[in-house]
């Protein structure tokens, strides 16, 4: 049967760190209709505000912007509005949604969020850290450290931390010029295939095989 | 009665049946259930109720004539009162046996459809359809489809929708089949209209629009654009509409018009989609001004016909596109000077267009692979520091291409493994046969190559119909598709 809509089930929901983002946002999916059938009262609205922001975060962790933002078209409007906890996850989205790299991170670490959200908020900052490291990396040949802080959400005072940081990623730092030369952090391997790492070179002569008897059918 | 609920229970006598035997018990089982009053059905058993006897999953045929008979009995109150029963049911029902009351099947689903959308709750009904469409076969075009994608527009679930729209369709129903076979419509209602099928495509198109999925909204528009008939139909013209600001979002300039449009239906968009066609032209010169003039006359067209998304959405794609084409006359450029450039067309005011601004939007072009480029600072001073774009010719890396190749390949693969399986299915159907011996007849039998054209309700419009299929699918389509999927 269903899981029930409640703040212990939604809670050993964003504490198991192991589940992948694309199974949280599913079992999420399923309770909408009990969250969209619900009255909002005194007694619903902490539930309720919990399960919609926990799964707006979940969107976030698989990078679907599109549909966070239509499933905050599916909340209603006054109450979106109106509950706290959906005023900041609702600013968080408006910033990722318009790349204002300084409120993304300004939100994320400042927001009042409950004790549910808090671990998948920590787990979104990581990963979205992550990935905009790997696109600076990508995109500048050379950064100003200002400007790699503002983008990493590393601000003032912990410039130096982020320059040691950038290095340790295998940057480098002209001392000189004051300024950081990314060096491309190899992303495809987030993109290598399991099946490819598993058998290697023999699953790709399989594959070539596979391909060389169809085209002989035809 | 207890006899009955024996009856009842018994079936499938074993969940491991074979498909003939489940057939002939199910035949059997059909036989009392058509005979059984809706009224004995309804009612309950020695104080209990049938529907807490049985399980949805195992007995889903009764389930589903219990289902149906209080629906019948009681209307919009039992279907009230059983809701919960039915949802159940729509996400467990086990699809071997329902196959076999397909009717009855649809007079249940359409009208838990009816009656969500009706009490204002569409949302409660969007898990257990999908659930039931992707268990029922969802690579067979159903009565399901149209209603779920028209349910995912209405309550904006759209990634729900896309979960069904991923996946390929390769099959549609059509009306003659061997009787006593469970497609075939009890008194000749089509399982399917043409109505139906544009609306599917209108629909799914919308949906990745929704997403931002250019290639594949491209391709479900296609489907309409460039559907058979003698006439053309209104959801076709708007339908041509989208295709044109599809196609500027997707490549930078209007899609061609796919080779099979029939002749009326290209008549029909020229004379209404004048305005669409100016504002694509205006979009290509290239010209910030001129395209700005006609963006602002055209925004009540857009207003009344419902594309100001898109339009809006066209009007930030030219900045892109035109940073894009400045690759062709640079090798390095100051950020400063391509926001000089002025290039700005949505008007949102502030900082946009700015240098910082620019900035953004070039690094989001290199986030989503839309241009190879790479920018650096010149100073460790944000306020002094100049930034330059350097453009680059060398293509992505390696084993994206190499990924991007292989799962090209294996769609190809599977595609053709389809069409054979199509083509011989065609091959073996009675129309087909017919045809060919008349075509004997009067030619002597010298027709045995030309295929596919034997049956029209087949609407296999994907392949072109028969043989050609590989000769009319135009080479820059499969390039798109590859770019697409890097």
């Amino acid at each position: 049967m269903m899981p029930s809509l409640d703040i212990e089930y939604l809670a050993s929901l964003t504490a198991d760190v192991s589940i992948p983002p694309a199974t949280l946002v599913d079992l999420l999916a399923d309770l909408e209709s009990a969250a969209y059938s619900s009255p909002i009262n005194t007694s619903t609205t902490e539930t309720l505000s919990n399960f919609y922001s926990v799964y707006i975060f979940a969107l976030f962790l698989c990078d679907d912007l599109n549909e966070a933002r239509f499933l905050s078209k599916r909340i209603p409007t006054s109450y979106l509005q109106s509950d706290p906890l959906l005023i900041s996850t609702y600013t968080l989205l408006r910033a990722l949604y318009t790349r204002t790299y300084p409120a993304i991170y300004t939100t994320l670490s400042s927001a009042p969020w409950s004790s549910t959200v808090t671990p998948l908020a920590t787990r979104f900052l990581e990963h979205f850290r992550r990935k905009t490291f790997i696109l600076l990396s990508r995109a500048y040949t050379t950064i100003s450290p200002k400007a790699a802080a503002n983008y990493l959400g590393l601000v003032d005072g912990e410039e130096a931390t982020m320059i040691l940081m950038a290095v340790a990623e295998g940057w480098e730092f002209d001392e000189t010029a004051g300024i950081l030369r990314p060096v491309l952090v190899d992303d495809d391997a987030d993109l290598e295939d399991l099946d490819v790492v598993v058998d290697g070179k023999d699953g790709r002569i399989a594959r070539l095989t596979g391909l060389v008897t169809h085209l002989t059918e035809i | 009665m207890e006899k009955l609920v024996d009856i009842f229970l018994n079936f499938p006598s074993s969940p491991t049946l074979s498909d003939s035997e489940l057939y002939k018990q199910a035949t059997s089982l059909l036989n009392t259930l058509n005979k059984t009053p809706a009224t004995q059905l309804a009612s309950n058993v020695n104080g209990t109720d049938l529907l807490t006897v049985l399980n949805p999953a195992v007995n889903s045929l009764v389930y589903l004539y219990v289902l149906v008979a209080r629906m019948d009995l009681g209307g919009r109150n039992a279907l009230d009162a059983t809701w919960n029963n039915v949802v159940l049911f729509l996400e467990t029902f086990d699809p071997r046996q329902v196959r076999h009351a397909h009717d009855i099947f649809r007079r249940l689903f359409e009208a838990f459809y009816a009656h969500a959308v009706d009490t204002q709750k569409p949302l409660l009904a969007i898990r257990p359809v999908k659930k039931a469409l992707v268990r029922y076969n969802p690579t067979r075009f159903s009565f399901m489809h149209t209603s779920f994608i028209r349910l995912c527009l209405l309550t904006k679930c759209y990634r729900d929708g896309a979960a069904v729209l991923d996946i390929d369709l390769v099959e549609f129903p059509y009306v003659k089949s061997k009787p006593g076979e469970p497609e075939n419509p009890v008194g000749g209602r089509k399982e399917v209209t043409y109505q139906d099928v544009l609306c599917y495509f209108l629909y799914g198109g919308m949906i990745y629009m929704g997403l931002k999925e250019w290639r594949r909204a491209a391709d479900f528009l296609t489907y309409i654009v460039a559907c058979p008939g003698n006439a053309c139909s209104a959801m076709q013209v708007e339908a041509y509409k989208k295709y044109i600001l599809v196609g500027l979002l997707l490549d930078g300039k209007p899609l061609p018009m796919p080779k099979v449009t029939s002749a009326a239906a290209v008549r029909a968009y020229k004379a209404l989609t004048k305005p669409y066609e100016a504002f694509a032209l205006a979009f290509k010169s290239g010209n910030t001004d001129l395209f700005r003039q006609e963006a602002a006359l055209l925004s009540d067209v857009f207003r009344q016909d419902g594309n100001t998304g898109l339009a809006v959405q066209c009007m930030d794609v030219f900045r892109r596109m035109q940073i894009i084409a400045l690759r062709d006359t640079y090798v390095t450029l100051s950020v400063e000077e391509i926001s000089k450039k002025d290039l700005e067309v949505v008007g949102r005011g502030g900082d946009v267009g700015g240098k910082e601004e620019t900035e953004g939007v070039v690094l989001g072009m290199i986030e989503r692979d839309e241009i190879r480029a790479s920018l650096s600072h010149s100073g460790p001073d944000l306020k002094t520091s100049e930034t330059t774009v350097h453009f680059h010719n060398n293509p992505l890396s390696e084993l994206r291409n190499l990924r991007a190749l292989e799962s090209q390949i294996s769609r190809t693969i599977s595609l053709t493994k389809q069409v054979k399986a199509m083509d011989r299915k065609l091959g073996l159907s009675k129309e087909y046969i017919q045809y060919i011996n008349r075509l004997a007849k009067t030619a002597g039998g010298s027709s045995l190559l030309s295929m596919g054209a034997g049956d029209p309700d087949a609407m296999d419009f994907d392949y072109g119909g028969g043989t050609g299929w590989a000769d009319d699918e135009p080479e820059e389509t499969i390039m798109q598709d590859f770019d697409d999927e890097i």
